[in-house]
């Protein structure tokens, strides 16, 4: 048998995903996050994707959308600081390219939009085959915004899983909840560091995170009856476990696909 | 780009007085002039992979700089993923090569020098500081600009901070338009496989990402 199978069996069960009218199981609970891997698995060739249980893709606007002028990355004495623009093809394109087929994973497309966009991407999204599930990324959403997801959420065909940043204040999430979201997501903070150049922001990555993700799923346990999938700071497997002994239904892996899958992943 | 564990074979000091590197990895996975490697290990010091620039390579090892914070010694394994893009490719007929950095220290332009040498192309090396202990064939310029009205090949190094500044340059002393030219630019890379899109360039024919379509460029890609 497998090590890495008994391993995640014995902490997690699968994560079950619903929008009351269809269901997606992610056995086992572990995804990359979105943005580590493309859009169907750019690392094909190097990188095993057998154990995990679902993909996610790298996020999707309605239109194309160029990088950000200041790019790039550096590095911080925790982790680094990684700040893209979100570059992607657009929804339609980036849809037609191919899902993970070795092996076959469901494929959850991760969405950035506004509220007015949204609606219309989550049609387009549900319309095409090999489409398991879908991931909302917000920025700071104010309550309006909220309301607009949490309603998506619920008439939504697949299941939606609402992603936030780790820096969004405790009662946002209990908003999302409120709001009709029916599984949240919570992923690396804002970060700034000093460059000889000036200073350069973006998301932050890397082992620091953990103890802000680990503070931050017990709070939210303790009032998120919702499934909550954390991402951030995983960087082996004993932090992997910390993060779903805290009761995260999920998690996801970002920087340490990039610097030794095989820590987390058997390979 | 495959992934492979290449073994420290030494730690030196180089001519500019750097630490160095010399890993060993299996010779079909050895870099070529230009092409980056990346060294991705949990028991690293940074949770960003490392990007290698070799400055040297020959027929079972590479050695670059020792990537600040890391303390490798002889023996140790690192694992590594690339080679990085198609590196520099200058012209079969090309036979007399300029190689400079104009605004920075050439390293990164030796083991091109060494092919150069190997090919018997006429060879002129520039950048700040100069480099020392050159083999007698090599021609060190202290004003590589008189030399761009000799070379039929180019080869310049730049990073994100001078990278303009290195454009200017060549436009400055060849305004009559340079003999083919290659670009390397140097940085940092999170991913090394297009997926994250911080490596992102804004070039004369849009945008283009180093670690997918670089990190070697052709200057007409550059401008457009």
């Amino acid at each position: 048998m497998d090590p890495f199978l008994p391993w995640v069996s014995c902490v997690a069960k699968p994560l079950l995903l619903s929008s009351g009218k269809r269901e997606l199981e992610v056995d086992p609970p572990v995804m990359n996050a979105a943005g580590t891997l493309g859009w169907h698995n750019e690392a094909d060739g190097w990188l095993e994707l057998r154990h995990l249980g679902a993909f996610i893709t790298n996020p999707l606007s309605h239109h194309r959308r160029s990088p950000a002028a200041n790019a790039g990355v550096a590095e911080t004495a925790g982790g680094f600081v990684l700040h893209s623009g979100l570059p992607n093809p657009g929804l339609t394109a980036g849809l037609r390219k191919p899902p993970p087929a070795n092996p076959p994973l469901p494929r959850i497309v991760h969405l950035i939009g506004d509220p007015a966009e949204l609606e219309t991407m989550i049609l387009e999204t549900e319309a095409h085959e090999h489409v398991a599930a879908i991931e909302i990324g917000l920025e700071r959403p104010g309550p309006a915004l909220l309301q607009v997801v949490g309603r998506l959420s619920q008439s939504a065909e697949l299941p939606v899983v609402v992603r936030l940043g780790l820096d969004e204040p405790d009662d946002l999430f209990l908003e999302a909840a409120e709001a009709g979201c029916r599984a949240l997501s919570f992923g690396p903070a804002h970060g700034r560091v000093a460059r000889p150049e000036g200073p350069f922001g973006g998301r932050l990555y890397g082992p620091a995170m953990l103890p802000l993700m680990l503070a931050k799923l017990a709070r939210l346990r303790a009032y998120v009856s919702l499934p909550l999938i954390a991402a951030g700071g995983i960087g082996d497997r004993q932090s992997a476990h910390a993060m779903l002994d805290a009761g995260a239904d999920g998690i996801q892996l970002d920087f340490i696909l990039w610097l030794d899958p095989s820590a987390v992943l058997p390979l | 780009m495959g992934s492979m564990v290449a073994t420290v074979e030494s730690i030196g000091r180089d001519v500019a007085g750097q630490d160095t590197v010399r890993l060993r990895c299996p010779p079909a996975s050895l870099p070529r002039p230009g092409q980056p490697m990346l060294a991705c290990q949990q028991a690293s010091s940074s949770a960003l992979v490392h990007t290698l620039y070799p400055i040297a390579i020959t027929a079972e090892a590479f050695t670059c700089r020792l990537p600040q914070g890391e303390r490798w010694l002889p023996a140790d394994q690192v694992g590594l993923r690339g080679p990085i893009g198609p590196g520099f490719q200058p012209p079969i007929a090309a036979r007399r090569w300029l190689l400079v950095a104009p605004h920075g220290d050439a390293g990164p332009l030796l083991p091109l020098m060494t092919r150069g040498l190997d090919t018997g192309v006429a060879l002129t090396l520039a950048g700040h500081p100069p480099v020392a202990g050159l083999p007698p064939e090599v021609e060190v310029a202290t004003e590589p600009e008189g030399a761009l009205a000799w070379a039929d090949y180019v080869a310049l190094l730049a990073d994100r901070q001078t990278l303009a500044a290195t454009m200017e340059w060549l436009d400055r002393h060849a305004p009559l338009g340079s003999p083919p030219a290659e670009l390397l630019l140097l940085d940092r890379l999170a991913c090394g496989f297009g997926a994250c899109g911080a490596c992102s360039l804004r070039t004369g024919h849009g945008w283009r990402w180093l670690c997918q379509d670089g990190p070697v460029f052709a200057l007409g890609e550059l401008r457009g």
